[in-house]
């Protein structure tokens, strides 16, 4: 059984590495990001399964990013954004724009995990 | 030396002191050095900074996927990655003997916390005291910089390090805040109790930011039960109280009223509103007389929360004081507040009265129909009674005197209404007239309207027969119209409501559909002739005030006149036999007097009139009534019981309420009040609800004496039954007891043989209880679920409780066993040996071979280490037998080789002895003990070895630490 390929758009390296650590034992395939640019990159080249994304990225914020696979790439992919700004506010937006999940920091990579599984079986 | 120069136009402007060019080259290549200097010092320091952050980075993603390794290894995992597992340890502990590294590691802990929660956080936490990295935090508290102690106890309290609680305590009273407010969030995070210990002991101011940090801190700790935080209500710092009483009012603990009540007369004003607001928040009605007590002395902002308090708790007694405070403050927000809570206790009590437009009543047009020219002759005779209330509403209206407004008839409905309960004084009887007044006022100033109603009377007045002796005329067309009637709705909300009777189309009444015999018969004297009676009736003597509500005039309309305009006989077709029910109401001759102060002297006499005579005569079946008795009889009571209130307000020795609450405050920290000042606030409150009888005062006293014990025996009655019969022991039952008690308190395990002997000698049963209880319990071990007494069921191998080998190997497979066996030989020490020797006992024959084997070449490997020290010790560093730029902490190029150790082979044991030397962290011992309070407080002597600094520097830069521990013993 192939992997699921995650991209994991996170500019906290620390935070990254964690996470990508956990996904990968989880049995994903990750690819990690840490800017706008090197997501954008890497979507114009290939889909992911499933993008893990932070809001605030360099270059290319999590909204940005939602709006991009949505309206440019027409694509449906499950998104789930993870914030240390879990206002109503930003919440509403990602889910406005199209996210299918949203975590707020600090986050639990165990939930991580069962919120990637669920987002997948949706599907 | 001094020469004049010219200017080009040979003018001398300035005569210059020749400068030595020597000096000037001097001076410039001093400061084009000390430029070159200070630049070359910009550029290292920027340089070692620059390297030093790519360094931290570069260190930082090589520790992270250690971290995330360590973080996420679960023990059912596979062969290869516990392996992986055990390799990562022993490089991790190898990268840890450099400070630098312990400080990334630390960051990266740090970090990784804010990010993570749950489980993950939790092996964090676990991780960073695993990795024994809390030592260096242990070290920063020693700091004499104050922001080093700061971070110490920041990292501590953020990586939860439980064992700190004891150190970071003594720096809740630091006279640095920094330190200070850094040990009190720490203190209240480590341990639940720490809240107690932290108000129990700070001695300094706690500011508003910090009490909602601290409430932050413990409102998100798990499980936790809040402390009766009334206990710290009585606490020297203010602040304590007043932190106490936000908690309070925070976890909803209503059960410290009485203080709350005591704190409300505290001299410190935000104590003072803080406990106003548990007050309100609990709804504590028991306060008011307190709260009214001390609103004298409040400031503006605890006088506007007393008047809230106020407004929430109180009832219609408390109008009273209400109505003072609004009439007597010069601050407009009391004063607007004290009308609030006015409205607040009875809605719609005050009106707005502030540019409010006049309003005309709707009322007929009845000129149409009324010849002007009877209205002028009737107006005319009985133009001042007509025009009485109209001038003394504009009179008063112009002097501001509105409270001498006849309200008579309004009063005398409340009366009537049986649900209304009467007034009892003239407080309330003020302030109901004050507010009608303002809308009769406000009413009255409608001349228009006014002039109308003058009409409408006179309209009434001359479809009255001239000659209609006791009988009710019965015009053909009768138009009536009450001007203005009041309702009373409660006893304190008056409202006008503008009712006409009369058809708006000018309908006529007929006898049969309007009915009169209700009325009661009125007559009237001479002098009194034509007069028309008006529902407002003004008040004789405006300053009688106090005019009881009970003495109000009827309302009547006149029948009859011995003179004046004979009205036609045939109009008497009312029989006055069929009203026999009624009073006969006699009107005195100067009835509007009889309200005025001087009633008794100016009543008339009924004696004098003849007419009057005859006719009480002619109705001798009647009752009679004479409305100015019924005033006197009224008035005089009132007077008597405000009279006896009084007295009872004096009494117990002169004392009143509030002369006791001064006695008993308390005196550190409360703000006397003193008597005089009371009994004041008192008069002025003029608040009767406040007087109470002697026992009310007698009881209030024993409970402010804390004398609740002392109860009488009918009070103790009903509790008889519920307290337990006494026990008594003879001398053998209460020395057992007293055994078991001691034995109870200080016995342990060792305890039950003993136990288990008295328990076969012993008889009495309860006793015996007792003991089989105590063995329950001492039979227990300290994890509760292993019994001393019982025997093993199967022997297991006693591992070492603090050895990390030990520790892994509980959980691992037989394989991973012996290649943990084999990273024993590399990174064991002494330590390892007794955990090796209890593996001999082993079942698995092949753990015990090898055992065996690790045993054999570790001890060979520690005797080798115990003499290598001995010869590295005294001998200067370049006699040594080894390289010691081996043992330097970090080195790049050698970090890239990862699992060294690994690739070395087990058997050869001399190839270890430069990995095995300090290898474990120098200071373990002390960090295996916990960190226990004395052992930290005993100063280390570090040995350090292998680092890149001399002894000399190493020995200088440590010597004010080592100073300081002397200094601390």
């Amino acid at each position: 059984m192939t992997k699921k390929r995650l991209l994991l758009a996170e500019d906290d390296e620390l935070l990254a590495s964690l996470l990508n650590f956990r996904l990968k034992k989880g049995g994903y395939e990750v690819s990690h990001s840490a800017n706008g640019k090197e997501v954008k990159e890497y979507l114009e080249q290939q889909m992911p399964d499933i993008i893990v994304s932070d809001i605030m990225m360099p270059y290319f914020s999590g909204m940005e990013l939602i709006a991009y696979v949505r309206k440019e790439l027409k694509s449906q992919i499950p998104i789930i954004i993870i914030s240390s700004a879990g206002n109503e506010e930003n919440v509403l937006n990602a889910f406005e724009l199209g996210a299918n999940d949203f975590i707020s920091k600090p986050v639990s990579p165990s939930e991580l995990l069962v919120r990637v599984a669920r987002e997948l079986n949706k599907i | 030396m001094l020469k004049t120069y010219n200017t080009y136009y040979g003018v001398a402007f300035i005569t210059a002191p020749k400068i030595d060019t020597e000096l000037l080259w001097g001076l410039s290549i001093f400061f084009t050095g000390l430029a070159l200097v200070y630049f070359a010092f910009i550029f290292f320091f920027r340089n070692r900074i620059t390297s030093t952050a790519a360094l931290t980075k570069q260190r930082k993603k090589e520790l992270s996927p250690m971290i995330s390794e360590f973080l996420f290894h679960e023990e059912d995992a596979d062969k290869g990655e516990k392996s992986n597992y055990i390799s990562l340890k022993i490089e991790i502990r190898e990268l840890l003997k450099d400070n630098f590294n312990r400080k990334i590691l630390v960051e990266v802990l740090m970090d990784l916390r804010k990010d993570v929660s749950g489980d993950t956080q939790i092996r964090l936490f676990n991780l960073y005291q695993d990795l024994g990295l809390e030592k260096d935090a242990f070290d920063k508290l020693k700091s004499w910089h104050w922001e080093i102690v700061s971070k110490g106890i920041l990292e501590l309290t953020q990586m939860r390090v439980e064992t700190a609680y004891g150190f970071i305590t003594k720096f809740i009273n630091h006279r640095k805040s920094t330190i200070r407010k850094q040990a009190e969030i720490a203190t209240v995070t480590l341990k639940p109790e720490g809240i107690n210990y932290f108000l129990d002991t700070t001695r300094y101011r706690i500011s508003e930011w910090q009490q909602l940090k601290l409430l932050d801190v413990i409102r998100n700790q798990e499980n936790f039960q809040p402390p009766r935080f009334r206990m710290w209500l009585t606490s020297k710092n203010k602040h304590v109280v007043l932190f106490a009483l936000r908690l309070i009012k925070y976890y909803n603990q209503n059960d410290a009223n009485t203080s709350l009540i005591e704190l409300v007369k505290h001299k410190d004003n935000q104590i003072r509103n803080e406990a106003i607001g548990c007050i309100k928040e609990f709804y504590v009605v028991e306060s008011i007389p307190t709260l009214k007590a001390v609103f004298k002395k409040c400031n503006t902002d605890s006088k506007i929360a007393v008047l809230g308090a106020i407004a929430d708790l109180g009832s219609i007694e408390d109008i009273g004081f209400l109505k003072t405070s609004a009439r007597n403050e010069s601050n407009f927000s009391v004063s607007s507040k004290a009308l609030a809570a006015i409205n607040t206790i009875a809605p719609d009590t005050v009106m707005p009265y502030e540019n409010i437009e006049k309003s005309k009543a709707y009322i007929a047009d009845f000129e149409e129909e009324i010849p002007p020219k009877n209205i002028e002759n009737v107006e005319k005779s009985l133009p001042e009674i007509v025009q009485a209330p109209i001038k003394k509403v504009e009179e008063m209206q112009e002097t501001g005197n509105i409270e001498n407004l006849e309200l008579n008839h309004v009063l005398e409905e409340q009366k009537n209404d049986q649900t209304i309960r009467p007034l009892e004084n003239s407080e309330e009887e003020d302030i109901q007239i004050d507010r009608l007044s303002d809308v009769i006022a406000q009413e009255t100033k409608d001349e228009e309207h006014l002039e109308e109603e003058k009409e409408v009377q006179l309209q009434v007045i001359k479809n009255i027969p001239p000659n209609a002796e006791h009988k009710v005329p019965s015009p053909k067309k009768i138009e009536v119209t009450e001007i203005t009637e009041m309702m009373v709705i409660d006893p304190v909300i008056v409202t006008f409501i503008h009712k006409e009777l009369t058809s708006a189309g000018g309908e006529t009444f007929s006898k049969s559909s309007l009915r009169f015999d209700f009325l009661p018969i009125v007559t009237i004297t001479e002098t009194h002739l034509n007069q028309t009676i008006t529902k407002y009736k003004p008040m004789a003597d405006s300053d009688n005030s106090s005019l009881d509500i009970r003495s109000i005039d009827v309302e009547y309309e006149i029948v009859s006149s011995t003179t004046g305009t004979k009205a036609p006989p045939e109009h008497l077709d009312f029989d006055i036999s069929t009203v026999d029910f009624l009073p006969i109401v006699i009107d005195g001759k100067n009835e509007v007097e009889v309200y005025n102060e001087e009633v008794s002297t100016d009543q008339t006499d009924i004696k004098d009139s003849p007419e009057l005579l005859n006719e009480v005569n002619e109705l001798d079946f009647l009752p009679i009534v004479m409305d100015n008795e019924v005033l006197d009889e009224q008035v005089v009571p009132d007077e008597n019981t405000e009279i006896k209130d009084s007295e009872d307000l004096n009494s117990l020795e002169g004392y009143t309420l509030s002369d006791f609450e001064v006695q008993f405050e308390n005196t550190e920290n409360l703000e006397p009040i003193e008597n005089e000042e009371i009994s004041e606030e008192e008069n002025d409150m003029d608040e009767p609800h406040i007087v109470k009888g002697s026992e009310d005062v007698i009881s209030w006293l024993m409970a402010e004496n804390e004398l609740r014990d002392i109860e009488t025996e009918d009070s103790t009655k009903p509790y008889a039954d519920l307290i337990p019969e006494p026990i008594y022991y003879n001398e053998h039952e209460a020395y057992m007891m007293g055994l078991l008690d001691d034995l109870e308190e200080m016995g342990d395990h060792r305890e039950v043989p003993l136990l288990q002997e008295l328990l076969a000698e012993e008889n009495k049963s309860f006793i015996k209880d007792r003991i089989n209880s105590l063995i329950e319990r001492f039979s227990y071990t300290g994890n509760g679920n292993k019994t001393i007494s019982e025997p093993l069921e199967e022997p297991t191998i006693d591992l070492p409780a603090f050895n990390v080998f030990a520790d892994l190997f509980k959980n691992i497979d037989d394989e991973s066993k012996m290649v943990l066996l084999d990273e024993i030989v590399y990174v064991g020490d002494e330590k390892e040996i007794a955990f090796l020797d209890t593996l001999l006992d082993s079942s698995n024959l092949k753990i015990r071979e090898r055992a065996q084997e690790v045993l054999k070449l570790l001890v060979e490997k520690v005797s080798r280490k115990t003499e290598f020290e001995k010869d590295l010790l005294p001998k200067p560093v370049g006699e040594l037998p080894i390289d010691l730029s081996l043992l330097e902490p970090f080195d790049d190029s050698k970090s890239k080789k990862k699992n060294i150790p690994l690739q070395k082979p087990v058997t050869s044991a001399q190839d270890t002895l430069i990995s095995d030397f300090d290898f474990e962290l120098i200071d373990t011992e002390v960090l295996d003990k916990k960190y226990d309070e004395k052992v930290l407080d005993i100063e280390v002597e570090v040995t350090e070895v292998g680092l890149d600094e001399s002894s000399f520097f190493t020995s200088i830069r440590d010597l004010p630490r080592k100073l300081i521990g002397k200094l601390n013993g």
